[in-house]
């Protein structure tokens, strides 16, 4: 026994050790700022292959003016939790639009400079702070825009990220359909919400298919953020508001856009009269009024709510067709994001015991029919899990005469080949999303489809941590913008497929709002060379990399203090060699003297 | 009585098992860099407010030890937690749904296909043991456990699906059709089955025969074979009466564990052919980071078969009165 | 036996001579069994191409040779994949990458398993029963589900492959190591050595291990089979490293380009048959060892 146990425990505790050990592990820092050179690795998205082969063009043109960057292409579980920690240096992915510039918030404000927030690079500018605010609360859109023009300029001249390219959206269609809305993000996306009532098929089919590659994770409304759960909340609900192909507001159920009281903190809509819900009972102010309300009180997650929850303080119907809205303080996209919100009937949503929260079960559905019930150009019909959802047209839905098609199917297909062969043997008319590049000449050689083109949500950008050095430099960053070919970046990394974005509210998808004179960075290496050269980041081992600024300092002082030190010997020689010479001609002399 | 000491002893081990899978359950997914803001926003951002309200939802900001009482609180009551990915399921309803019903269907039936195929067939080529018949059902067995059961799948689709077309290449059923009657519902369904059964059954059929040969070819060895010739049984009498059913005990405990793949799900074939099964749910859950699931599907799996496990045992203990652990 | 040789170098040789005459004997069994010749014909084939495979393939791996999805031919042998890489070249290089998996993660885990067993079996007590309470929960569970769990806490990456096989797969080894360190223990050699004063880990070493080797050395094969197909299933399912062309990394990528719904046999065929003849190789090595080790499963 005394034998035995010692042996054993040791062993013992050497397993449970090994076991524990292994968990922090996970958890040290993956990103080191560099000590000495201008050398860094850069994430990108591994799953995205434009952000790759992006990501291996720029470290080719940073090549050029010695900065070497290694591409790392990292997943999502590792580059989300490292961006929001702020654990890296220098990053190039895609983030996204929204259907109004908000991003011009979201992406320069110090407010959103947290984990998790709005931005990931760490950017403070109280002066840019100020503008922004200013910009927020002024509800004359003129007005608006010119500010934001200023953080456009401001943001430029300090480059925080590198705006890069948007990326094309190519949509294949079987040949057979019209009617479809072609608009920045594509002819199907949740902010286009002409294409579905007004599509028609040539050849007299009443079904539209859309392949998706997932089930939509909610049929909420309340809680839809996907791209494919919003494109079912936009068939079975409507809004007050929708967008125009130039991403203008126009009115959808209101008859106008809201009115404002001088102090822009009251907003009046006034809808058309004789709206329904699917099960006949009449849309009211009173349920647009219960919508924010009720997004309010469950602190509900949708695309919008946030900006809901933030400015809505009360609302009254005085008939049914006036909804009054009052904010706690102007907001310069009040309309935008009340009128893009789902609007949801009241006498179905205020029942707890049918819908207990804003993200209910959805297996409701099918024990509930009743919670599915809008607005929409499209009802709730059908769903086999994991196959399809089916929706059926809308017979008294405010357009008369629309939709044009008697069904609407959503179709889960996993693969994007798969979904390619579907459309071609006909199986299905449309996918929801942008045709990936490497399908793209294989769609639109094919006789059965047709491709339409034009700008997506999804642009591309070089990132900085603006904390971390040597990005802290702004100078640094202002050379890696000059160092960057956008347009070559777009042949290689997207494969053509994209736009270049001059500013950072790209006028191709905000044609309103872009900056007309933006303070752009045209692809100039020999003056990235000359700043970087000025500002002192040198090559001094003869490597093809820049040393850091401090490096190239120290290794500076270290020169001259050499060289003070190789002076004062030569003095010091040429003192003793005088005084050698001088010693020998007074003793020659004395000799001389002597003799 | 020893047999009721024997279940008492199986008993309490297989609860602490339990306990362990429970306490490991918790604490696994802990430690995964875990963010359900992420998964549940998706394409596009959220604001930070949302953020915290949502981690507050999940109670993900409440210190370990409440975290691991209110799991536990909740995994008595059967609340297996709300999904990230979909958004407010509850995790209950996405397992014990169509797709359990679907993993049912599909395992149950090829491993029942597999295993009467395994054990006749493995007990007439051990009976005709070094014959031809023998010497290529073994070769095929071998074939057939060395070929990976996602590239089986893989071929099936290509041959019977891309060549012959005379299998759908993936799903439960077709879209948008309406059947008259149950029996049409049905057809589709077994139409759609038939490539995701055949790779299964083909995969599982080589492990069950050579298990089933070697249990039979040991029994051969033992004195009351002799004893059966002697008495003058005839062949057939002596193979199945005697051979089989001894072979047969091992069996029992192997279908036990067999019982884990009828919940943990063919997850490779039900990627392949994208079967609406809990395997393909394990699957999306670990790409989509959805944890709730997974630790759903991780104690359903560990419950169910640690309680198979105990009724093997106790069936073992009364078939075989040999047996005291 | 001179008085001036010591002891134990004479125990010692003596033991040497022990070794080599099983290892002719089994070696004269095994060159018997017509399946463990071909066995072991396949896995040194596969071996020799790992080693040969700079010289042997013809393009870079990595490299864009040529037009997407070309059919075999005479320049490719297995055609091109999506972006226009050889094939051929790919899954020669995949050799490397599945037998440096298979073999590395099989030894782990019988490393691992043969610790958890010996331990286990030895010491007995409540140390066995935690320890097989654990064991229990890893045999219950099924495997790939648990792999994938633990892939998607590591990440992708060829290391965390191999740590995931070797956490989820040493359960069986342990098993069979302990069932069998276990019955050893009874034997009176066990008892004698203990009598004249060893410690217990001496006694371990010299009397356990050796007769528990074998054993092991079977199960081996089989670890190496379940490891190598392990890493083609958890590689397929897009846990693996994309940089480097496992076999089952190239099916992962015939499966995102969609081979099998348009029929690119070329790109799905090869890599599959490679896996399967490597694990046959052993399938078939392990079972010939089997009916060697196994007495009863020999000819009567």
């Amino acid at each position: 026994m005394k034998k035995k146990t010692p042996i054993g425990v040791a062993l013992f505790a050497l397993l449970l050790l090994s076991t524990l050990l292994a968990i922090p592990l996970g958890r040290a820092a993956w990103y080191t700022p560099p000590k000495d050179k201008l050398k860094f690795p850069m994430m990108v998205l591994s799953w995205d292959d434009w952000s790759v082969h992006s990501g291996e063009a720029i470290a080719e043109q940073l090549k050029k003016v010695g900065i070497s960057i290694e591409v790392v292409p990292t997943d999502d579980s590792a580059m989300y939790p490292r961006l929001y920690d702020r654990d890296y240096g220098i990053e190039e992915m895609s983030y996204g639009y929204s259907a109004y510039p908000s991003h011009m918030f979201y992406r320069f404000h110090s407010s959103q400079d947290c984990a998790q927030c709005g931005q990931d690079w760490s950017f403070r500018n109280a002066t840019v702070d100020a503008v922004i605010d200013e910009m927020l609360k002024t509800t004359d859109k003129e007005k608006a825009r010119e500010l934001m023009w200023k953080v456009d300029q401001m943001a430029a001249e300090s480059v925080p990220y590198v705006p890069l390219f948007l990326a094309d959206e190519y949509h294949a269609f079987r040949k057979e359909w019209t009617g479809y809305t072609v608009m920045p993000a594509g002819p199907i996306s949740y902010l286009n919400t002409h294409t579905l009532p007004d599509i028609y098929s040539t050849a007299g089919k009443k079904d539209f298919v859309i392949a998706f590659n997932n089930e939509p994770e909610t049929f909420s409304p309340m809680a839809a953020t996907s791209g494919r759960a919003l494109l079912y909340s936009m068939s079975v609900y409507d809004t007050l508001l929708a967008y125009d192909e130039k991403l203008n507001l126009i009115p959808w159920m209101a008859t106008g856009l809201p009115e404002f009281s001088s102090d822009g903190k009251t907003m009046t809509f006034y809808l058309k009269p004789g709206l329904k819900w699917h099960d006949g009972q009449p849309l009211t102010a009173k349920d647009v009024i219960f919508t924010f309300q009720y997004t309010v009180a469950q602190s509900a997650t949708g695309q919008w709510a946030y900006d809901i929850i933030k400015s809505f303080d009360s609302g009254e119907a005085p008939d049914d067709l006036t909804a009054v809205i009052h904010l706690k303080e102007p907001y310069v996209w009040a309309s935008e994001a009340f009128g893009a919100q789902y609007i949801i009937p009241e006498h179905i949503w205020s029942q707890t015991s049918l819908i207990p929260k804003y993200d209910w079960d959805q297996t409701l559905v099918e024990s509930n029919p009743k919670v599915a019930v809008g607005s929409g150009p499209f009802m709730f019909s059908g769903w086999v899990p994991g196959e399809y959802i089916k929706l059926v047209k809308n017979p008294s839905w405010w357009t008369t005469g629309h939709p044009l098609i008697d069904t609407l199917i959503f179709r889960k297909i996993d693969t994007e080949s798969a979904r390619i062969l579907a459309m071609q043997k006909g199986e299905v008319d449309t996918e929801r999303y942008s045709v990936e590049p490497a399908f793209v000449e294989q769609a639109k050689a094919s006789s059965e489809l047709v491709v339409t083109h034009t700008v997506d949500q999804w642009d591309y950008i070089l990132a900085f941590n603006n904390k971390s050095p040597p990005f802290d430099d702004v100078w640094v960053r202002r050379a890696i913008a000059y160092a960057t070919d956008k347009d070559e970046i777009v042949k290689r990394g997207a494969l053509g497929y994209g736009t270049v974005t001059p500013s950072y509210c790209s006028g191709a998808f905000f044609p309103f709002w872009a900056n007309p004179n933006p303070l752009t960075y045209p692809y100039d290496p020999d003056k990235a060379n000359k700043i970087l050269d000025e500002q002192g980041y040198l090559d001094i081992d003869g490597d093809g990399i820049r040393e850091l600024k401090q490096v190239v300092a120290a290794y500076k002082e270290k020169q001259q203090e050499q060289q003070q030190a190789q002076m004062t010997q030569y003095l010091a020689f040429a003192a003793i060699a005088v005084i050698v010479i001088i010693v020998g001609l007074y003793l020659v002399y004395r000799r001389r003297k002597k003799a | 009585m020893v047999m009721r000491d024997y279940l008492l002893k199986r008993g309490a081990s297989a609860l602490v098992t339990l306990g362990l899978a429970v306490v490991l359950n918790f604490f696994l997914f802990r430690i995964m860099p875990g963010d359900p803001t992420r998964t549940v926003v998706g394409d596009f951002r959220v604001a930070p407010e949302a953020r915290k309200i949502l981690i507050h939802q999940f109670g993900l900001d409440q210190p370990l030890w409440v975290q691991f009482l209110l799991y536990l609180q909740n995994l008595l009551m059967g609340n297996l937690g709300v999904s990230f990915q979909y958004r407010g399921t509850a995790v209950a309803s996405i397992i014990f749904g169509r797709r359990l019903f679907n993993t049912f269907i599909l395992m149950g039936s090829s491993i029942a296909v597999a295993l009467i195929i395994g054990i006749v067939v493995g007990t007439i080529a051990a009976w005709k043991r070094e014959s031809k018949f023998d010497v290529f059902t073994v070769i095929f067995s071998l074939v057939t456990y060395s070929m990976p059961v996602f590239w089986l799948g893989m071929l099936i689709i290509l041959v019977f699906g891309y060549y012959l077309g005379s299998i759908p290449i993936a799903g439960t059923i077709s879209v948008g059709l309406t059947y008259s009657n149950i029996f049409e519902y049905a057809a589709d369904y077994l139409h759609h089955m038939t490539g995701p059964f055949v790779t299964l059954t083909l995969s599982f059929v080589g492990y069950y025969f050579i298990i089933m040969r070697d249990s039979i070819l040991d029994v051969f060895t033992e004195d009351y074979m002799l004893t059966a010739k002697a008495k003058g049984l005839s062949d057939r009498k002596i193979l199945f009466r005697h051979a089989m059913r001894n072979a047969t005990l091992p069996m029992v405990s192997l279908i036990a564990v067999e019982v884990t793949y009828l919940f943990g799900g063919a997850t490779m074939t039900e990627t392949v052919f994208s079967w609406y099964g809990i395997g393909r749910l394990i699957y999306e859950a670990v790409v989509m980071a959805d944890y709730p699931v997974l630790q759903g599907i991780f104690i359903v799996m560990a419950v169910l078969v640690i309680t198979a496990n105990f009724c093997a045992d106790i069936a073992y203990a009364f078939l075989d009165p040999r047996i005291r652990y | 036996m001179t008085a001036q040789e010591p002891a134990a170098l004479q125990i010692t040789e003596d033991r040497f001579w022990v070794y080599r005459r099983k290892l002719r004997d089994f070696w004269k069994l095994y060159r018997r069994s017509s399946l463990g010749k071909l066995g072991l014909v396949v896995v040194l084939f596969f071996v020799i191409i790992a080693i040969a495979a700079p010289w042997i393939a013809p393009f870079d791996p990595f490299a864009f040779v040529g037009d997407p999805f070309l059919k075999p031919s005479s320049t490719y042998i297995f055609g091109t994949d999506q972006v226009g890489r050889d094939i051929f070249s790919r899954v020669i290089y995949g050799t490397r990458v599945s037998l440096l998996v298979g073999l590395v993660a099989s030894a782990m885990t019988i490393g691992l398993g043969s610790v958890i067993g010996l331990v286990s079996g030895y010491l007995g007590g409540w140390i066995d029963n935690v320890l097989m309470r654990i064991t229990d929960l890893f045999i219950i569970l099924p495997a790939l589900p648990l792999m994938l769990i633990m892939a998607s806490i590591l990440g992708k990456g060829i290391m965390n492959i191999i740590i995931v096989i070797t956490v989820i797969g040493w359960t069986a080894t342990a098993r069979m190591v302990r069932s069998q360190t276990m019955s050893l223990k009874e034997r009176p050699f066990t008892e004698a050595s203990r009598a004249i004063g060893s410690t217990d880990l001496h006694t371990i070493a010299r009397h356990i291990v050796p007769n528990v080797f074998p054993l092991v050395f079977a199960n081996g094969m089989i670890a190496i089979v379940d490891a190598i197909l392990s890493e083609a299933g958890l590689s397929f399912l897009g846990f693996g490293d994309p940089s480097s062309p496992s076999w089952g990394m190239v099916l992962h990528f015939a499966d995102t380009a969609g081979a099998t719904v348009n029929g690119y046999w070329w790109y799905i065929v090869p890599p599959g048959i490679c896996i399967m003849l490597l694990v046959m190789g052993f399938a078939f090595i392990s079972y010939s060892t089997d009916q060697i080790l196994n007495p009863r499963l020999r000819r009567r």
